[in-house]
């Protein structure tokens, strides 16, 4: 009898990516960010680690594994996708009155997998919003577990861990022990598609929803991260546009051009 | 109140200190000044001489050489240990991938905040602005944090790299590791190199990249020829790399190489903010695209409207003959 290996992948809703700049306003004012009609999807780099933790359950039958996600307001219906995709459960932990940053996600994060039981933590390397990267390897450093990052492969045996971890030049193999946190790069690929018979059974599997009351937190941090300001890039530049008769004569153009105003130097 | 600026320091490639460790040692010798802050930096002990040549006015080293492997325990352990020594107000990293790996476990450690991948930064009292694209690249954000020692990881090029001042004396202080500090949890069964061809992005002063209009890895060929006339490195957009066109050290974006060339060609990409988060700052942009309204253009100096396989080896052509008539 082998025993059953608890998977915990963290999932964070943040707006679509890839949805095209012009739906976002950013309010400077209010330092605030609005996505018009850009609808809210689950973070692709946890969207990947939700991927490699299917895969370790259909290599290892033993895997029990479960969704976590933590938000102000979250949108059920997107998080359900971890169940379609094959999560076995999720948990909601929603919480409007804080307002937190990552180390505060962190610690809130923790308090849900001492509560659910773990042997191996999946998070994506960072949130697609914030850009930060830090909740994962905080989560590891909480719960006092080993942590490796940007993982793009992941094999589990009994419980030995090997891992596929990028560097900037290939990829490191690696070998350890669980407990243990792993964070996802976008190597690991994209999260595979839940088919319509599997989004069905979705709606029959737990869904847990928790608030802050519902977990053994103690006390929260406080917010060390302050946002001081948000505006729009600015990017605009003058195009000089090269009109040709044919492509073949605008290509000509554009390198007639560009050594005329010697942005190429053909010398060196 | 803390009395320093701590840079961490790390080995680079060619066994030196990391060029982008430099440069933010010089950041942090900038910032000091206005601050009213000492710059202590930390170093594993292999580059503590080097370290100590560009200008702190005090230096940790590890008690032993880094370790092989990946063992960020260690690095965590002796930081956590330099913070402790140094009681800094802040502690800055270069937002390399030992950057980024390090800055939260060790913010974690010391019960305190970060951010990551500063583009932008200035002090205000004892307190950093920095400044970071989020939402992909759509926003720009400035953060002030908190609770200290302020976490920071800085992108490359935000400072110089300080004049070295061979036989400089500075005051060197050995770290000792903290009992379980020094047992590695990872063994290293394996690194396969994954090794490109390509110029390095980070060094070259003049990139042309692809995108996914180049259709497949034959359009890379293409840019490939224009690259070697010109000098050039050659990058991409995200859609080639995950492809397998072209190899993921040559992704340029918010989750690629960040870079600020004299020249950016981009061939064939639309222009997304993510991409554009990776390139902007470029002194020179040109744009070759067939979608007249592609966003790229408006990020452009230079733009032409055209189907790539057909603008390219004109371009190519031209250039060719420019180059045997010098
Ligand atoms: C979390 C996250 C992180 C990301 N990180 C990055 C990143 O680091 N770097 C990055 O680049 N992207 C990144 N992306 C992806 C990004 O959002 C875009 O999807 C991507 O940049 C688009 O690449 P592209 O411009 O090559 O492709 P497309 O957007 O598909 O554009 C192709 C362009 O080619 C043009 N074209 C097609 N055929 C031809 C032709 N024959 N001749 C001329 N032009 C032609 C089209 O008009 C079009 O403009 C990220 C996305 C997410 C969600």
């Amino acid at each position: 009898m082998s025993e059953t290996i608890r998977i915990l992948v963290c999932i964070k809703q943040v707006p679509d990516p890839e949805a095209p700049a012009s739906s976002f306003r950013i309010h400077s004012e209010t330092k605030t960010i609005t996505a018009e009609g850009v609808p809210p999807v689950i973070n692709p780099y946890d969207e990947s680690a939700l991927e490699l933790a299917v895969r370790l359950k259909e290599a290892n039958p033993d895997v029990r594994l479960s969704a976590v996600a933590f938000g102000a307001k979250l949108a059920r219906a997107v998080l359900m996708k971890s169940l379609a995709v094959g999560a076995d459960e999720l948990y909601l932990i929603e919480d409007p009155s804080v307002e937190a940053d990552g180390m505060i996600t962190a610690h809130i994060l923790a308090a849900a997998a001492r509560k659910i039981g773990f042997d191996l933590i999946l998070a994506g390397r960072q949130a697609a919003d914030t850009n930060a990267g830090g909740v994962g390897l905080a989560l590891a450093g909480l719960l006092d577990i080993p942590a490796v990052s940007w993982a793009r492969k992941i094999e589990l045996e009994e419980k030995l861990l090997r891992v596929e971890r990028v560097v900037p030049e290939g990829c490191e193999i690696l070998a350890g022990t669980l407990p243990a946190l792993v964070t996802v790069s976008h190597e690991a690929g994209a999260l595979r598609m839940p088919n319509i018979i599997n989004v069905r059974k979705a709606k029959t599997k737990p869904t847990h929803s928790w608030t802050l009351a519902d977990l053994e937190i103690g006390k929260l941090p406080g917010r060390s991260v302050e946002l001081t300001r948000l505006e729009a890039p600015k990017r605009e530049r003058h195009c000089q546009v090269i009109e040709g008769e044919s492509p073949a004569e605008t290509g000509a153009g554009l390198s007639r051009k560009l050594v005329q105003d010697g942005v190429l130097n053909l010398r060196s | 109140m803390g009395k320093y600026l701590l840079v961490f320091c790390e080995i680079g490639d060619r066994g030196a200190v990391a060029p982008a460790s430099l440069e933010v040692l010089g950041l942090a010798r900038e910032l000091s000044g206005p601050m009213k802050l000492e710059v202590a930096a930390a170093a594993p002990r292999e580059i503590s001489g080097e370290v100590a040549e560009c200008g702190p006015s005090c230096i940790y080293i590890a008690p032993s050489s880094a370790p092989t492997g990946y063992f960020p325990e260690w690095y965590a352990s002796f930081l956590g240990e330099a913070a402790r020594l140094t009681e800094p107000e802040a502690v800055l990293f270069a937002h390399t991938p030992l950057g980024q790996d390090l800055a939260p476990r060790l913010a974690q450690k010391l019960g305190t905040g970060l951010v990551t991948d500063a583009a932008g930064i200035r002090a205000e009292g004892k307190k950093l602005l920095v400044t970071k694209a989020v939402y992909g690249g759509v926003a720009l954000a400035t953060y002030s944090l908190n609770s200290t020692p302020q976490i920071i990881t800085l992108r490359s090029r935000l400072g110089k790299i300080p004049p070295k001042e061979p036989g400089r004396s500075t005051e060197t202080v050995e770290v000792k590791l903290p009992e379980g500090g020094g047992k590695p949890h990872w063994e290293l069964v394996n690194r396969i190199e994954e090794k490109s061809a390509e110029i390095k992005l980070e060094e070259a002063q003049v990139v042309v990249s692809g995108g996914r209009g180049l259709g497949g890895p034959e359009g890379f060929e293409l840019l490939r020829e224009l690259a070697g006339l010109i000098g050039a490195a050659v990058g991409a957009s995200r859609p080639p790399c995950d492809s397998g066109w072209i190899p993921s050290s040559q992704q340029v974006g918010i989750t690629g190489k960040v870079i600020s060339p004299q020249v950016y060609i981009a061939v064939a990409i639309s222009g997304a903010s993510q991409h554009l988060s990776g390139m902007g700052d470029a002194k020179k942009i040109v744009a070759i695209n067939k979608d007249p309204d592609a966003n790229i253009f408006k990020t452009a100096d230079y733009g032409a409207v055209g189907d790539c396989r057909q603008i390219l080896p004109a371009m190519i052509e031209t250039l060719e003959k420019i180059k045997s008539e010098l």
